[in-house]
This record gives C-alpha cells, structure tokens and sequence, in this order.
C-alpha cells in the first residue's frame, strides 16, 4: 500500500485551531493597507472595517460558507498547453526556485550576486528535470539596467527557456502586470484564466497584515481568476507565538484571511493554502527554515489545508546549511519528506539552500534526486501474489540464489527499486579508483552536460516577443 | 498529539505474510545442517526431513505466548536500565573495519584504542542508549578482535552494550566477559547479542548453535536476516519481507523451545544490489520502506523490532549521506522500530568516523523532538499573545517567548549549523563534519566515563588470553 499519511494534529485539535483563528480574525482582525481592497471588502456585513486603523474583522459566521466555495483541485497548464497538472487530490509537484539573490560559482567555490546567464540556465535545466512540473523564477539577475524590474526580466528569461507551468512572486503591481503580460506573450493567448499556465504567489506581512500592493494583487488575480497561491510566513518569537501551536493558529488566521478575499471576489476561484515554515534562532538571530519544528508545522499545515479542502504548499526542500554537507542532505530530505507525506500538494524551493538565500546546478539536481527518494517512499509497497513470490521462495529453497529466476527478470524493470542518478553507489574501492567524486560535483558535471544538450523547445517568435516586451519596459 | 506512526503494509497484507510463513514454515521448512542441533530440536518436539526443520503453527503460537514484549536492559554497573521495545532507543554502529580521515577522504584500519573511543563519546552523547563495537579492531589478533574489541567499549562506558559474533566460539567467550562485569547477567542483561540466518530460509551450523547457546543464557537477542535482493532473496520488497519473516519465525521458535521467555528481537537489516554494478546497498528508499513493514511486522507479533539505521551508501560526509541517513532514520524511528543501531557508520557500514557518530546523534535529536509532535492546549495557542500583537509588529518581548525559549518547544543544536551566511563565513566555513570533529575532540578530552574495577579488566584480559590460546591460528 502507499505509505500512510503523516500527521500531527488530532480531528480536535484541528477544530481548536480553527476556532483559534477565526477568534484572531473577529477580535485581532488583519491589518490592509489598501484603500481599494478594504473598499471591497466593505461591500459584505460580516467583514467589519476600522478605515482609521485599516484593520477589518472578520465574523466567524459565514467563513467556512464561503471557504468551502474554493476548488479542491485544479488545472494547470504548459506554456503551450500541450500539457497539465492536477493540483491537489494526492498530486505531489516540486516547483524550482525562486528568487534566490546569490549564485553559488561551483569553479572558484564561493558566492556572488546571480546573473541573467545562470537563471537562464537554471529555467533550461527545469525544462529538462522530469521532476521539477512547474519552473519558477530561480534568482533575481544583478546584471539588469534597472533593479526594479529584476522579476519581470527573471520571468522573461525563464519563459524563453522552458514551456513548464509558471511560478512568480510579485513584490508589487508592476510585477504582477508584467509578468502576466510575459505570460500572454509565451501562451499565445489573452486568456490567463482558462486553462491557466501560472500560479502567482502573495505573501503578506507576518503578524497579521497585508501591503498595499500585495493586497491589491491578491484582489486583482481573484477578480481575473488566475490561481493563487496564498503564502504566509510568521517566525515563531519574533512574527508568531514562539510556541508552534501559536504559530499555526496565526498561520491558519492570516491563510485565512487572504483565502476569505479571493473567494469573496471570485468564488470558485483556483486557490492554494500556502505557509513557508520557520522558526528563529533567539541566540543567533536568524531564521531558520529547516527545523524539526517547521518540518511539524508543514504536516500541521497539511492537515489544516485538507480540513478546508483547499490544495496545499510549503516551502521544502530547505536547509539552513551554507554549504553541500550531511546538514543539507538531511534537513532537505526531512523538509520535503514530511511535505509529501503529510499531502501537501505542491513544494517550492529546489535548487536553493543558506535559508533560501543562494542556488547551486549542483543543489537543484541533487534536490530533484532527494525528491525521487521521498517520491519513492510515498509509493510504498506493493503486497500481492506475484510480488510475494511463495513460488519463487519454495523454488529457490535453502541457499538458493535468485539472480537466474524468472521472476528477477519480470520485475528488473518493472520500477520496484529507484535507479540511482547521481548519488554514489559504488563502495569505497571503486570510488575511489574513480577519483573520489562527491556527490554535488557529480550533480554539477550533470547539470553542465544537460545544459550542453538539452534545447527547450520554446517558438523562436515567442523568444523575440518576450525580448522585445522586456527591452521596452518603463519602470 | 504525537506523530502518527508511519505505515507501509496494511492490516490484511500483514495478516498475508503471517500467514504464508506459517504455511512455507509448516511445508518447506529450513535448512538447520548440524546433527547436534537436530537431535536438540527433535527432542523439543520439532519435525526434521533430513537436515530440514519444520515448523507447525502449535510451535510458532507457543513461542508467540512466551517471548516477551519489552526487554529490561541494564547498564553494566547496573546504575540504570532502559526499557527496549517501549519507545525506540538508539544504538551506536558496529563490526566496522575502516576509520575515515575526513582531510584526505582515505579510510584507514580501525585499531583498538579508537573503538575505544569511540565507546567513550557513545558514553557521553545522551541520544545514544547502547553502545556498540563500533569496529573489528584491525591491530590484534583478528581471530579474537571482537572480543578486544567488547574490552573496549567495556572499559569507556557503562552504557548497556551491542556485539554480533559470527559463531558460537566466539558468543561463548563474549559471554565469559559479560559475565565478569555482571555476574547475574542471565537475569539483569547488559547487552544485546545479534545473530543472522544464512538466507534463504537456512542457518549456518556455527549460528544457529551460536542462537541455542544465547536462548540458554537466556541472553537478549537480536536474529537479523539479511535479504540481498534478487540474490538471496526475491526482488520484490512483499517476497523479501515475506522470506525474511520465515526466518526471523523458524528463530523464534527455536530459542522459545529452548527458553521459554529468551528475550528476542525481530532484526532487518534488507541490502539492495545495485543493478548497474551489483554492489550492495543499504541507503536506498527501498530498504527504508523495509524497515517501516519490519517495525509493523514485529508489532503486529507483539516483539520489540530492531533495524539497521541511520545507513548510507556515501563514502564521505556529503548531502548523499545526509539524506539517505535522514530517510532511513525517519523510515525506522517514525515506524517505532524498539532499536536503531548503526549510528557513527557510513559507507555501506564498512566505516567510521567520530564526526559521524555525533552527525548522527544530532539527527536523532531532531528524530526525538519530531516525533514528540505539537502540544496544543490552551496556553500554547498563544490566543491571548495574538490579540495583543501589534499587526505587522513582533512577538519578541511576548511572555509566552520568554516563558518557553529555554524549553524543549524549539530543540537546539550541537553541531548543526544555523548561523546567517555572514557569520558563518566569519567563523571560517564550517561544515558540519568540521562542527563535530571539534566537538568529538573535547568530548575525548574531557569525557572520563565510568570506569570499571581493576580486577575485572584483569579478568578480561585473562578471557582474551585463554582465548587466542585456545583458538591459535
């Protein structure tokens, strides 16, 4: 059988956190800092409005009516919509990326700012890594001639580069309206909302506010349809309770409350629960993404999320590690275990590690090879007559040997053992003899000679629209 | 509430696999070559065909009615004892060969001084609960290495201890050492002993005498078979854990017979070969589905279950290491396997290192704290923190932080990294192999554990004597 799901909350325990955060969102409310959207969410009773203040208080009354409005599961499609994926149900995607400010040079062994080369690069390799279903943005390029407007040319030089369903994350209006532009360029088409190739993440401002131009996006993607994924991200003691259960009480309010607008502006609109897991290092002052305690919190997530019924995404594989240590391998692999275990549908952050902060070729094939692992385990095992093999025992019999059988043969191929892709699986003799390769140099020569091979298939028109659109924008 | 066990098998497959080696146990039976142990198990009411013992399902029930379901473990100056198959408890690695030298990637022959310190900082890590041989010394008489190799550990720490001989010669002279710690060890065990089955479905005369003479010292068990796909056993992982499961069955029964109440742990320890090179692997996805259906399987027994893990199949301390390790410990801890054993080991558990050992400490610190879950009563809920929060401000000067950032709610790290990029560069670029070399450098500095009585190391040292002189190459 699959492996069973993992979870972390009792069917009681759910329920008192959703009482939880409806009390936060009718005492505490959220804070909006946009006229316009606390304008519409005037227009409903049950949402009370302090214009003074900009905070609006939601009354528990009609909340799970109106959540229950979100889809369980949705479309998305390929640039080219030659293709899609379910979204939600028990579908498990790894989005690569994004944002990442620092590219790890695997030569001199140090990092510096990204380039519009690599996160070209980094889009070619997503189009090619089986395991990577929707691209994003992997780093935001410093060789740009306006800082401004490092998303949108981010954007532009992955859609020349892979066909994928897309991921973005605008920090602001003109983001979000160029890169939805880039998105009509690369479809073909005007319509954003049928058959969708994007998924737009906003992120509020943890504890319980939205910006301005994020609330305004947030609004302006539900009135349009386009699927969103709402993404909060409170740090225990310093945004959040510093108790977990706190935390996801917090996380679940503010899921809420961006939830609660999209459904209010477009019922039935593609929406997705989305927290980005972290806890703060009192002692050191950092965040950090990769703790046991976040890896509780994702499943806890998971679990609120199918409470609602509404597709789920964390942030996974992470680390905290800033180099390719056990550290890295083992926070990555618990992150996006725990992720899919727990059902969460969707999970960004391959190819980067420091906290999110610096992306390496190496790293995201490694974390494509740590997904096959996770993916691997979920399958389970399949029990029945032929797999038990009684036959295939008793024939052997007492120091039998199993190479030569039949049934060896039958299932040699038949995807019961992962193959290996770039992990070592030699013993230390022969590794040796072939020179001692780590791991993340033998995922870097890999990403180096796929980046040699691999052309996307992207309409040459298509490339020159997007350029063009680029070479023209105003910020 | 705690983290839900991890499942990999459902009710009726288990039920499937109890009930086929039931009926192969009954007809085919196993190979058991030694006249001696025949006429024993005649006796005990057994049925041979030729050298082939089989087993009736009154037996198998019997054994299942004696075999008890916890095992009490003492430390060897009996100061404290823990309780396997309650909750799981984790074991350092054993019967290693090799030493790593992180600096130059070369691996070295383990001598006896490093078991021995290695016993040491098993001593002194608080998330390791027995300690074992964590290599075959190389620098003595390699006919009695493992037991210099017990005299080590026995002398570095107090902490109950784990061996696996390969033969009966060498159980009976483990067992003259223990015995000379702890005299009443038949009644308060001090350690574990692990034997294996030669799969499939047989036993090696010079093993299944070594599991007779542990049944009657009534001496902790651990039977481990080791499957190696598509070679000694099937390729496919529900006719491994099938087979596996005869063996462990036909084990049971025989020490039962022997001892009613032997205390007995259901071992995996499943190796893949790799289809490219045929290599043997034990860090793969499928060997740690194995250990989830092995925990579920001695569960469903009623027997504390045991698997090989935290394992990796890297030669180094790389992210490969990391994850197969996490995936493997979380596959056998979240199962609720009653005891771990290998931490400290890599490479296909032919090496060591010191970081390693306290690497894989620190992921069975985080194991702990993950499946502790989340507390959600009232106070932990913060609900009055969060109204009075400022929007967008921070939870900093809150009561409840100050209240809880000493507790367990956030676990901390001893070699982990978790400082920003900048600090991290300051403090000269750590890895975190590099974090617990330093560490296990003061720990061996500093760490003096329970030492035991000058006239039982003499003792010991006579035991080593009479053996190299008994058994002369």
């Amino acid at each position: 059988m699959m492996l069973t799901e993992s979870k972390v909350l009792s069917k009681d325990e759910i329920e008192k956190i959703h009482q939880a955060s409806l009390e936060i969102l009718n005492s505490a409310g959220v804070k909006i800092f946009s006229k316009r959207v606390l304008d519409f969410l005037g227009n409903f009773n049950f949402a009370r409005i302090d214009k003074k203040s900009l905070i609006v208080k939601f009354s528990p009354d009609s909340v799970l009516d109106i959540l229950k409005k979100a889809p369980h599961h949705f479309k998305l499609f390929s640039q080219d919509k030659a293709t899609c994926l379910e979204i939600g149900k028990r579908n498990y995607h790894l989005i690569n990326g994004h944002c990442a400010a620092f590219y790890y040079d695997f030569l001199q062994k140090k990092r510096r700012r990204i380039l519009k080369k690599e996160v070209e690069e980094f889009a070619v390799l997503s189009d090619y890594l089986y395991e990577i279903s929707i691209a994003g943005i992997e780093g935001l390029p410093a060789d740009i001639r306006n800082e401004k407007a490092a998303l949108t040319e981010g954007a532009g030089m992955t859609l020349c580069n892979t066909s994928k369903p897309f991921h973005y994350t605008p920090e602001n209006i003109f983001d979000d309206n160029s890169v939805k532009e880039l998105i009509k360029i690369s479809t073909g088409s005007g319509e954003l909302a049928k058959k969708p190739s994007l998924v737009c993440m906003v992120v509020n401002l943890s504890p319980l506010a939205w910006p301005e131009e994020i609330a305004e996006v947030l609004l302006a993607n539900s009135f349009e349809g386009i699927p969103l994924a709402i993404m909060v991200s409170p740090y225990s003691g310093v945004s959040a309770p510093y108790t977990i259960a706190g935390q996801i009480a917090l996380f679940n309010a503010e899921v809420l409350s961006g939830v609660l607008i999209n459904q209010l502006a477009n019922p039935g609109c593609p929406v997705i629960y989305g927290c980005s897991c972290a806890s703060f290092d009192m002692g050191l002052s950092v965040t950090n993404i990769a703790t046991p305690e976040t890896a509780l919190m994702r499943i806890a997530l998971a679990q609120m999320a199918g409470y609602y019924g509404i597709p789920s995404m964390t942030s996974a594989p992470d680390t905290d590690s800033n180099c390719f240590d056990e550290q890295n391998g083992w926070e990555k692999i618990i992150t996006s275990f725990t992720s899919f275990a727990s059902g969460i549908n969707l999970i960004l952050n391959a190819g980067l590690f420091s906290t999110g902060t610096e992306v390496s070729y190496s790293q995201l094939l490694m974390d494509c090879e740590i997904i096959r692992y996770v993916k691997r385990m979920i399958e389970g095992i399949k029990v029945d007559s032929s797999r038990l093999a009684v036959n295939v025992i008793e024939e052997a019999g007492p120091l039998g040997n199993f190479l030569l059988s039949r049934h060896t043969l039958e299932y040699l191929r038949k995807g019961e053992y992962l193959k290996s892709w770039i992990s070592n699986r030699h013993m230390h003799s022969q590794w040796e003899s072939r020179g001692l390769v780590a791991v993340d140099e033998a995922a870097n020569n890999e990403a180096l000679r796929i980046l040699q091979t691999h052309k996307p298939c992207i309409k040459y028109e298509t490339i020159k629209k997007i350029k063009k659109y680029i070479s023209n924008i105003k910020v | 509430m705690k983290l839900n066990l991890i499942e990999a098998l459902n009710a009726e497959e288990i039920g499937k696999i109890d009930c086929l080696s039931r009926e192969i146990l009954s007809k085919k039976g196993i190979l058991i070559p030694s006249s001696e142990v025949k006429d024993t198990l005649v006796k005990k009411g057994i049925r041979f065909d030729g050298f082939i013992a089989k087993f009736d399902d009154k037996a198998i029930e019997d054994s299942l009615n004696s075999v008890p379901p916890n095992i009490k473990l003492f430390n060897s100056d009996l100061s404290g004892s823990i309780d396997i198959g309650k909750d799981t408890k984790y074991a350092s690695g054993h019967n290693a060969i090799y030493m790593f030298d992180k600096n130059t990637k070369k691996r070295i022959p383990a001598k006896k001084n490093e078991v021995a310190n290695f016993a040491l900082v098993a001593d002194f890590l608080e998330d390791i609960d027995i300690v074992g041989i964590e290599a075959y010394p190389q620098d003595v008489n390699p006919k009695s290495s493992i037991l210099h190799g017990l005299d080590a550990v026995l002398n570095n720490t107090a902490k109950p201890v784990y061996f696996s001989p390969e033969n009966y010669i060498e159980v009976e002279f483990l067992l003259k050492i223990i015995e000379s710690v702890s005299p009443d060890f038949k009644n308060l065990p001090i350690g574990i002993c692990q034997v294996s089955p030669h799969s499939p479905l047989a036993w090696d005369e010079v093993t299944i005498k070594a599991l007779i003479m542990l049944a009657e010292k009534n001496f902790p068990v651990v039977v481990l078979p080791a499957p190696f796909s598509f070679v000694s056993s099937p390729i496919t992982l529900a006719g491994e854990i099938l087979q596996s499961n005869i063996e462990l069955l036909s084990a049971l029964v025989i020490t039962q017979l022997i001892n009613p109440g032997t205390p007995f742990i259901f071992g995996n320890a499943k190796s893949d070969a790799d289809m490219a090179t045929g290599e043997y692997l034990i860090g793969t996805p499928e060997c740690s589905l194995f250990r989830t259906a092995s925990a579920q399987i001695a569960k469903y027994y009623n027997v504390p279950s045991h698997s090989i893990g935290p394992d990796t199949d890297a030669n180094q301390h790389d992210i490969q290491n990391g994850f197969e390790k996490g995936m493997s410990l979380a596959a056998a801890s979240i199962a609720d396997t009653s005891i771990i054993v290998n931490a400290g080991m890599f490479a296909t558990g032919m090496t060591v290192s010191y970081e390693q050992l306290l690497i894989d400490a620190e992921m069975i610190k985080f194991m702990k704290r993950f499946k502790e879950g989340i507390d959600v009563v009232e106070e932990k809920l913060a609900y009055k923190s969060l109204l009075d929060v400022e929007h967008g401000k921070d939870f900093i000067a809150d009561p409840l932080t100050i209240k809880y950032m000493r507790s367990n709610e956030h676990v901390k790290p001893f070699v982990s990294n978790r400082r920003n990029y900048h600090s991290w560069i300051q403090a000269g670029t750590p890895d975190i192999s590099d974090n617990a070399e330093k560490l296990a450098g003061q720990i061996l500095k500093n760490h003096r554990p329970k030492s035991i009585d000058r006239s039982i190391k003499t003792r010991i040292t006579l035991i080593i004597d009479e053996f190299e002189k008994k058994y002369r190459q």
